[in-house]
């Protein structure tokens, strides 16, 4: 299996008005081929930067400290900001948003938007260009898109929006796509259409899916593999049935008891004490000692390391070896 | 002390505190405020006194700076130092009230028309249209043919013409605030409209109305030297930065004696300027696009 | 539990006037709200669910006519309230109260949290001293699982679940009887979600309080609600206690939305159904049933008779003309899924 993407050891470290600020230390993970990685964690946990990072779309006040970003094997962290302009972004690795209102530009035609885009990266005519969206258009589903060329954003629900993020995506044929939070903003239904789609498209492009989100629904329903987050760590990695079915570390223990499912049958739901730190007061040891049933002394004073069993890794000392364990 | 702690004014004053321009144009406001508080102690003589030439009875006019007189004398003979510090009073004074008038004509309508919309805003604003096209200066000409204007006649001039800028702002700050959901919910909690006025909209809108304050007054400084240089403004003898700077009006002075204009010309630039800083520096404290 | 529903609603209009014409047939409206009628008996939770443009939180805000109605009645505690004037309702508002989507923005971010919540005791409580009062608010705090030491900071210096818990507080300061709970807990973190939902159901037991829980996620509906409303294009398609809608769900949109639900387990992902078709427009609503235009056994009837609700179980109502048919039904039961 090819890998696509690997990423190893990154940290990103943000200089806010209160001092700096990792907001992800020594993540790593890959992507193979045609698989699809779901980065699932809640607010602060790092994910969303994670994606960012990638596609070196860091604000101005972040910046990288740390790791080294494969694309088909070539170090992008390597290259020049042109280079990677030019051969990387929208090329190799596509990226969809999650309000693709804002991330469409408002006044051009959604026709326009998506030519440009095909010019910007293969040497066509601009008839050939429309010829590419219109097919392209007619593949994410969207009806009459004759019509839609001329259209512009806002005139387009939701959904139908999202669907052209994820033509102006596909159009250059990337190896990797990421999507964060897709599907946040839009309605249970509509939600549904779309990841169908994104499989479909998976299959029929051989692009592989990093997909960020907070919702271990959707995971289950679309992930190959899972990269739990928390705190701007990777405490949990592994393929989605051991996640779901043998879940490790406490916290995706909590997170997965935590969800209302539809066949609940408790009138209490199991929550996990306290709340999510803030990025500047992450505490010590293991970031999440203090809300953890099991924590002991050494979680607050050492960091965990990560420990493997297969292909699932989970950063905690419940894990640590006793004879025979591999440990990372 | 005053400001509570983590309070919004909090994180502003740091804010404020650490741009180094907004600090200087404070500490220049406030030493011309201090000198125009005790120019009677600060000031050599009596702004209105006339100097006689030595040992005749000429008035000893258009003196070059000396000892006696640091800045020299002006046309009629008075020490154009004093004149400058007594000056700093006048010209303070018609700006800060003229603001005051403005500010508070211009927030309760707009937060009049602003919160209950429809016929009143309607009405007002037209209202504003009328005064927005209204000459000052004519105005101030034709009161001028008939009688001196008083200092409260200035005063009441530029305030009853700038109070438009504040209400154009209050009103669209309260139309953008009256729709968040927290002025919802003090309806829903059943507080009455003058409580929301009071408690929720204008706390809220006070941020940009202390920035309209601060241009407000620089530009009723600049108004009143404009008025005054033409001679509709404050009139002699009482001395303001403005009418001391008539004087140039004349060739003569303006070429051969700087001494008369040159100091209040540059004491109203600095005065302005260090207010635009002071203003510039609260906008970017309440509103800092991290 | 006393016969007389709490709240009864009789088909509730709000519509929204786009363009005004000389001709009334071609003024454009949005019917956000159209004809819906439920009720609500005291100490059970109604859940109020659907996609966007189902109008539930423009229900929401009509019921306590922070909207004013267009049409139809409600009546709260047997008295009729869609025409009590403003002074009326302003007293009405210690026993109906209303907890916004975004706990941010619904605070003031100038006032203290002890100023927040005792803003409902200001104006209703002038028999309390302000001792009296800041101590009901250091009460109400402790009563959400917050320390009393809250009360002199502001909004930004909490968490999304603890301002989620300051506007609870306020929402109960005065013990109303009816609280409407608009998505509540979407905002959350997942961790959070399920602190603040336990917290709602001690409430509920603590105070013997009525909800109308609005929320689009089925799951934490399902989880919190005695019977579940469901609403499309403002309009009501189903309601029935919370199993039953599960077990048996009547309307093909209340199937096809659940359906559409993930079921959160890798091993079921290919039982996730799809539901084709975009949500309308609610300036162009379909003529007839607002779901035939995305219905899949939709027949030709359905573009032009809009059904009504009719019974369809016990305490079970659909409006779909599939059901109102029993011999249809009958031959129908096997193509349903």
């Amino acid at each position: 299996m090819k890998t696509i993407l690997e990423v190893r050891d990154l940290s990103v470290q943000f200089r806010t008005e209160e001092g700096s600020f990792h907001a992800i230390e020594h993540v790593s993970f890959s992507v193979e081929e045609q698989k699809t990685l779901a980065i699932v964690g809640e607010s602060g946990s790092g994910k969303s930067v994670t994606s960012l990072a990638i596609m070196q779309l860091i604000a101005e006040n972040g910046k990288i400290t740390d790791g080294e970003i494969f694309i088909e094997g070539q170090d992008i962290l390597k290259l020049t900001r042109k280079e990677v302009q030019q051969s990387i972004l929208g090329k190799k690795i596509s990226m969809i948003f999650q309000e693709p209102m804002t991330a469409l530009n408002p006044v051009i035609k959604i026709g326009d938007q998506i030519t440009e885009s095909i010019l910007e990266h293969q040497q066509v005519s601009k008839k050939e260009a429309r010829q590419i969206a219109l097919d392209t258009l007619k593949q994410v589903g969207i009806p009459s898109p004759e019509e839609r060329i001329k259209q512009y954003p806002h005139q387009l629900s939701g959904g139908m929006r999202q669907r052209v993020m994820i033509a102006m995506g596909l159009v250059t044929r990337p190896k990797i796509m990421i999507a964060d939070e897709p599907t946040t903003a839009l309605d249970v239904t509509i939600e549904a259409q779309i990841l169908n789609l994104l499989e479909e498209l998976k299959k029929k492009f051989k692009t592989s899916i990093l997909f960020v989100t907070h919702d271990l629904n959707i995971v289950a329903d679309i992930a190959d593999d899972v990269l739990v987050m928390y705190c701007g760590e990777v405490i949990e990695k592994g393929p989605v049935a051991d996640i779901f079915e043998s879940p490790k570390h406490p916290y995706t223990k909590g997170l997965l008891a935590t969800m209302p499912s539809l066949d609940q049958t408790k009138s209490v739901l199991p929550t996990i004490k306290g709340s999510v730190p803030n990025i500047s007061k992450r505490p010590s040891g293991c970031h999440f000692h203090p809300r953890c049933e099991y924590a002991t002394e050494r979680c607050r004073k050492e960091k965990p390391k990560t420990y493997v069993e297969g292909a699932h890794h989970v950063q905690c000392f419940l894990y640590a070896p006793k004879e025979g364990t591999k440990h990372a | 002390m005053l400001i509570k702690k983590n309070s919004f004014y909090d994180y502003a004053y740091r804010r404020f505190r650490r741009n180094k321009l907004a600090v200087i144009g404070t500490f220049i406001t406030l030493a011309f405020i201090v000198v125009a508080l005790l120019a009677p102690i600060l000031s050599p003589y009596e702004p209105s006194e006339f100097f006689f030439m030595e040992g005749q009875n000429l008035y000893n006019k258009y003196d070059t700076p000396s000892l006696q007189h640091l800045l020299g004398t002006d046309s009629l003979g008075r020490d154009v130092f004093s004149r400058l510090l007594y000056g700093a009073r006048v010209t303070m004074m018609v700006a800060l009230s003229a603001v005051s008038i403005s500010t508070i004509i211009g927030t309760i309508i707009g937060l009049v028309t602003g919160y209950f919309g429809r016929f009143i805003d309607a009405f007002f604003m037209r209202i504003v249209d009328i005064v927005i096209s209204f000459p000052v200066l004519f105005l101030l000409i034709s009161i001028s043919t008939i009688m001196d204007p008083s200092i409260w006649i200035v005063i009441l001039a530029i305030g009853l013409v700038s109070w438009t800028s504040t209400a154009r702002l209050v009103r669209g700050e309260v139309l953008r605030v009256k729709e968040l959901d927290y002025i919802v919910a003090a309806n829903a909690c059943g507080s009455s409209s003058l409580k929301i006025i009071i408690k929720h909209i204008l706390p809220n809108i006070l941020a940009p109305i202390m920035v309209q304050v601060t241009i407000g007054t620089a530009q009723a400084i600049l108004m009143e030297a404009s008025l005054s240089f033409l001679g509709v403004g404050v009139q002699q003898p009482t001395p303001s930065w403005g009418n001391m700077l008539m004087d140039a009006q004349k060739l003569l002075v303006l070429r051969d004696m700087p001494w008369i204009w040159i100091p209040p010309g540059v004491v109203t630039l600095l005065l302005v300027l260090a207010i635009y800083f002071v203003g510039d520096g609260l906008r970017d404290a309440f509103d800092p696009k991290q | 539990m006393p016969d007389t529903p709490l709240l009864v609603v009789e088909n509730l209009n709000k519509h929204f006037l786009l363009h005004k014409s000389m001709k009334k047939e071609h003024a454009v409206y949005v019917k956000a709200v159209n004809n819906v009628s439920f009720t609500v008996n005291e100490g059970e939770t109604l859940g109020i669910v659907g996609e966007s443009g189902c109008g539930k939180s423009t229900l929401g805000r009509t019921l306590l006519r922070l909207l004013e109605p267009t049409g139809g009645e409600v009546y709260f505690e047997g008295k009729r309230i869609s025409d009590y004037t403003t002074n009326e309702m302003r007293s009405l508002r210690e026993r109906m109260q209303y907890i916004f989507q975004d706990p941010y923005s619904s605070m003031n971010p100038k006032m203290t949290i002890r100023d927040i919540v005792s803003e409902p005791l200001e104006n209703f409580r002038k028999d309390m001293s302000s001792e009296q009062r800041e101590e009901r608010v250091a009460e109400l705090l402790e009563l959400v699982g917050l320390s009393r030491e809250a009360m002199t900071r502001y909004p930004h210096e909490f968490s999304g679940g603890q301002r989620q818990r300051i506007v609870i507080a306020r929402g109960i300061a005065l013990n109303p009887r009816l609280l409407i709970c608009d998505e509540s807990v979407s905002a959350l973190d997942v961790s959070v979600q399920a602190q603040i939902i336990n917290l709602l159901q001690e409430l509920k037991q603590k105070l013997s309080l009525t909800y109308l829980f609005i929320s689009h996620d089925l799951r934490v509906v399902k989880f919190i609600s005695d019977r579940i409303m469901v609403l499309y294009l403002g309009e009501v398609m189903e309601i029935a206690p919370s199993s039953t809608l599960f077990a048996d769900p009547k309307h093909p949109y209340t199937r096809s939305l659940i359906g559409s639900i993930s079921k959160g387990d890798p091993r079921h992902r290919d039982e996730r159904k799809i539901l084709e078709g975009e949500i309308p427009n609610p300036m162009n609503a379909p003529k007839g049933c607002p779901f035939s235009s995305r219905c899949p056994v939709a027949f030709e009837r359905c573009h032009i008779e809009n059904p009504t609700l009719r019974t369809v179980g016990k305490d079970h109502v659909a409006a779909c003309l599939l059901l109102s048919q029993p011999m249809q039904s009958d031959t129908k039961t096997g193509e349903n899924e």
